[in-house]
């Protein structure tokens, strides 16, 4: 309704400027520019960053008589250079959305809540927090977040409570890929993308789950004559954008890219120099990968042979500038229960092909190296003895200590073994829909004795919370610094908080007062980033005013990485000793449909981030709800025709949703993007929207990484409507 | 004298609706209201198929239908090309919505008034690009001056093999994985037979005294042939 207020207010305004103009009697036919009238008015520019997804572009935020109305790409930032996606420009719908969380909540019944005050919310969490830790120790808390700028303070917060348990949204994201990088490369490279000459994704949808910077990039690189591929059992936005579509079949790519490396070492089109000074286990992965023939490979994918030769001699032929994306959430991320071994196979070709460090290849970021604000920070907190709640550090658990698993929350919450877990605070995640299995999660939300969460919205896993603390948006609020290459970005407010909510840091330091811990947080945010300023001699004050600074970076040095060998490992000991392979081998898929189900397939869209843009007015407008992708033959059998509303059914769960039938889709999958499905009422735009793809996902941990493998999902689908 | 116009390179473009929402943000639009519109197509059968976008908003025709039936003068084509509405002056009779041929026409329902692209006059008049290009990640839009043959525009239409609207200020580059299928993109500009109706008879009574009646009768004689291309809307049915 504020909105519709505003937008009037500007309407008479305009229109009173057109009228006063008018009456001049110009017979040239100039509108008048009323808006430049009010630029002179009361407009400012405030540099800040973005928050609609992940990426963090700078942005320029156009303000008007105290009202942001207008957000653009700012030009000094590497990332937005001067652009943004459709969801940067629509960030101003996410301010001013009339269902926002407008202050404290305390949970009085299902679905009920009253206000409470700051001061109240902090003591009574608490004095809860308080008791729980006297009855079970401190590690019944555990802390589950989307790791953003403020995770530092979150951290802190953990180590100064004596908690292990803090834990990120990896298993349901990337952890094969950082897995496999991390013990083969020292470190996930990313993707030189601007310079590449031959460019392969593995379910990377770049287009579709959008990273500004890429897209600039890959659309340069598409310019200059690089060839695109796209492997993908869907035509994604990325395979359409791309020069060629192979449609595999889901869950089978580690056969195609096993293959790949057999053609490139048998054929020698390796790059041997490479290979011998900065790789070791090559006659290892030689010998790992003699049986995986590209005939070998095509019974299992679907692609020809012949096809997959080609793909393996045109990269190869490209090298150096010939990158694999080493991928985010899909086939390498986090979909499969071969992930791990998927993105080691990528890590390995990559290494064939001796791309890291080179122009058009895989590359490490620069490092800067900012001040330490450890004597900020109170007391050094004890060492914490416990093991984490989920295993993960351990065993065979051993190379996911960073990665954790989210997804295993709810079993873990009923087993109370090693000890139990009865307090969660929950900051910028919403894993009732974003992990597997939402009503399980659901159901451990219940039987815990004290759930906070953090967020601007009142999510799905909010709507089950004891207390839900408002967080003010990223235009109303201040941020720990960022870096990117070598520029330091400051996130700031462009207007102050509409209404009772708080930074981040503010909510963090007051559980940590209310919990007997304020000595660990005697110190504001903006003496915080000035420690971290002061290398350059620099003050949040002064990069307010700038927004972007370039300071000195260090660049990487490619000759010594951080693994045992200082070499790519391309035989890999640290995966033997967790029970896995030496060098990347093939393992199938953990469930094959039949023909009366398929396999669930699901992934991002251009216009939504996660679960959290689907009450965005500007970005409902353009995808209001999701649809089931079907293929015409599998739809021709059960009756399904485009728009009948379907009824999708996991061994967990079910959801109804459109049918949209194509033909751009491997007739053994469906697919649906995530992110719609809302299960709260008070969002009235997102509400029952369309389908929430976690609603099916059985709780899995996949072997090593840990991953959620969402796509290790059998469906059933029939029309009911 | 200029002529504006727009070269959208489909061969870049990534669909993300950045302008959409971009150029609904510059202008404060109502959610429902896009200026510029993504719509996504299929062709083709399991495992051959071919996809993409195409990208639409007002085409700023040479001889714009929109303007001819608008009975208060509000809809104007400025001497550099530009087809704007004077928003002052529109009383929202919608008859302009039912004569563009190319669906380009948006009822802003709490104004009261129809808007549509105006290629951002307020921007360029300030030597600024329009917020649709400005944004734009892929690089896909470029603007400039068909009048000018070294402009940017020209230079793309010669050197990428543009395919120009004939009768509009647009042009596209087509896709370079494939041979694009003429008839995804906007037809070339065709009046249609009802705004001569509209003109000769309807409009000089109209003048005087309209009703949603009158309005009703054209709009039932025109036909929109772009809504008729066949092409799926991102995100939507048809």
């Amino acid at each position: 309704m504020l909105n519709t207020k505003i937008s009037r207010r500007t309407f008479l305004k305009a229109s009173a400027a057109v009228g006063a103009l008018a009456t001049l009697g110009s017979g040239f036919t100039t509108l008048p520019n009323a808006r430049a009238a009010e630029a002179a008015a009361g407009e400012r520019i405030v540099p800040s960053i973005c928050e609609m997804c992940g990426v963090k572009c700078g942005i320029l935020v156009r303000v008007r008589d105290g009202r942001v109305v207008k957000i653009e790409g700012n030009p000094k930032d590497p990332q937005a250079n001067g652009r943004l996606c459709a969801r940067g420009n629509a960030g101003m719908k996410t301010l001013y959305d009339p269902d926002r969380l407008k202050g404290p909540l305390k949970r009085v019944g299902e679905g009920q809540f009253q206000p409470i005050s700051w001061e109240e919310a902090f003591q009574e969490i608490g004095e809860k927090l308080k008791e729980l830790k006297e009855r079970y120790g401190p590690q019944t808390l555990v802390w589950l977040a989307h790791p953003e700028l403020i995770a530092p303070w979150e951290r802190h917060f953990m180590a100064a409570f004596g908690s292990p348990n803090y834990t990120g949204h990896a298993p349901t994201c990337y952890s094969s890929r950082n897995v496999a990088f991390e013990q083969m490369y020292g470190g996930v490279p990313g993707t030189d993308y601007a310079n590449v000459r031959y460019y392969m994704a593995f379910g990377r949808n770049l287009t579709g789950g959008i990273k500004n910077p890429d897209i600039q990039k890959i659309v340069a690189a598409k310019e200059k004559g690089a060839k695109l591929v796209a492997v993908d059992p869907r035509l994604s936005e990325f395979a359409f954008f791309a020069d060629e579509w192979i449609p595999i079949r889901p869950g089978t790519d580690l056969a195609l890219i096993l293959a790949m490396i057999h053609v490139i070492i048998n054929e020698n089109l390796y790059d041997a120099a490479f290979v011998a000074e900065r790789t070791v286990g090559f006659e290892e992965l030689k010998a790992g990968v003699a049986t995986y023939t590209p005939e070998w490979a095509a019974n299992i994918t679907g692609i020809e042979a012949s096809t997959i030769t080609r793909l393996a001699r045109e990269l190869a032929a490209a090298k150096p500038a010939a990158a694999v994306d080493p991928g985010w959430h899909a086939v390498t991320g986090s979909q499969y229960f071969n992930s791990l071994q998927t993105a080691r196979a990528v890590a390995a070709l990559n290494a064939l092909l001796g791309n890291l460090g080179a122009k058009g290849g895989l590359t490490f970021p620069a490092k800067v190296k900012l001040g330490d604000p450890s004597p900020l920070m109170g007391p050094k907190p004890q060492a914490i003895n416990a093991p984490r709640w989920d295993g993960a550090g351990a065993g065979k658990w051993a190379l996911i200590k960073a990665h954790g698993m989210v997804q295993l929350f709810p079993q873990r919450v009923k087993e109370d073994n090693p000890y139990p877990i009865k307090a969660v605070i929950i900051n910028h995640l919403n894993p009732v829909r974003s992990c597997s299995d939402s009503q399980a999660f659901i159901e451990a939300l219940k039987q815990l004795e004290l759930v906070v969460v953090i967020d601007i919205q009142m999510n799905d896993t909010a709507y089950y919370a004891h207390y839900i603390l408002p967080e003010s948006t990223y235009l109303e609020r201040y941020d720990p610094v960022m870096t990117v290459g070598n520029k330091v970005i400051l996130r700031q407010p462009a207007v102050p908080p509409l209404f009772d909510t708080k930074g981040g840091e503010e909510i963090i330091a007051g559980l940590a007062e209310a919990c007997g811990l304020g000595e660990y947080f005697r110190f504001t945010l903006e003496q915080y980033n000035n420690a971290l300023l002061a290398p350059f001699g620099l003050t949040q004050e002064k990069l307010a005013q700038e927004g972007v600074v370039e300071v000195p970076a260090e660049k990487p040095d490619y000759t010594k990485l951080n693994t045992p060998s200082g070499k790519i490992e391309l035989a890999c000991p640290a995966f033997v000793k967790v029970g896995s392979t030496l060098t990347p081998a093939w393992e199938p898929p953990k469930v094959q449909p039949k023909e009366d189900n398929f396999r669930f397939i699901q992934g991002h869209v251009p216009m939504h981030t996660h679960t959290t843009t689907d009450n965005n007015a500007y970005l409902m407008a353009l995808m209001p709800e999701n649809e089931l992708w079907i293929h015409p033959s599998r739809a021709a059998k059960l009756g399904i025709r485009s728009g009948d509303i379907v009824e999708v059914a996991s061994e967990v769960g079910k959801v109804r949703v459109k049918a949209r039938v194509t033909e751009g889709i491997h007739p053994e999958a469906v697919f649906l993007a995530h992110g719609f499905g809302c299960l709260v009422p008070v969002r009235r735009l997102a509400y029952n929207k369309g389908a929430n793809d976690s609603m099916l996902i059985p709780i899995m941990a996949a072997p090593v990484s840990g991953a959620s493998a969402q796509c290790e999902t059998l469906v059933t689908v029939r029309k009911v409507g | 004298m200029a002529r504006l116009g727009m070269v959208i390179d489909l061969s870049r473009c990534v669909g993300c609706h950045g302008c959409s929402v971009a150029c609904q943000a510059e202008w404060e639009l109502l959610p429902e209201q896009h200026f510029t519109k993504v719509y996504r197509y299929e062709v083709g059968t399991f495992p051959k198929v071919h996809g993409g976008v195409v990208v639409t908003q007002c085409m700023h025709c040479d001889d714009p239908p929109c303007l001819k039936v608008c009975p208060t003068g509000a809809t104007q084509k400025r001497p550099d090309g530009l087809v704007v509405v004077e928003e002052s002056k529109c009383i929202g009779c919608r008859y302009c919505e039912t004569a563009c041929p190319y669906g380009a026409r948006s009822f802003n329902k709490e104004r009261g008034i129809v808007q549509k692209c105006y290629f951002c006059y307020s921007r360029i008049d300030k030597g600024k690009k329009p917020a649709c290009v400005e944004t734009c990640m892929a690089g896909a839009r470029f603007f400039g001056d068909w009048d000018d043959p070294g402009s940017e525009v020209n230079d793309i239409l010669k050197t990428k093999n543009a395919i120009k609207i004939a009768g509009t200020a647009f042009a596209y580059v087509p896709p370079r994985n494939w041979l694009m299928d003429r008839s995804l993109l906007p037809p070339d500009f065709q009046e249609p037979g009802a705004v001569r109706i509209w003109q000769d008879l309807v409009r000089p009574a109209g003048k005087a005294a309209m009703g949603l009646a009158a309005a009703a009768v054209v709009t039932s004689l025109l036909v929109n042939t772009f809504n008729k291309g066949g092409v799926h809307r991102a995100g939507k049915e048809d």
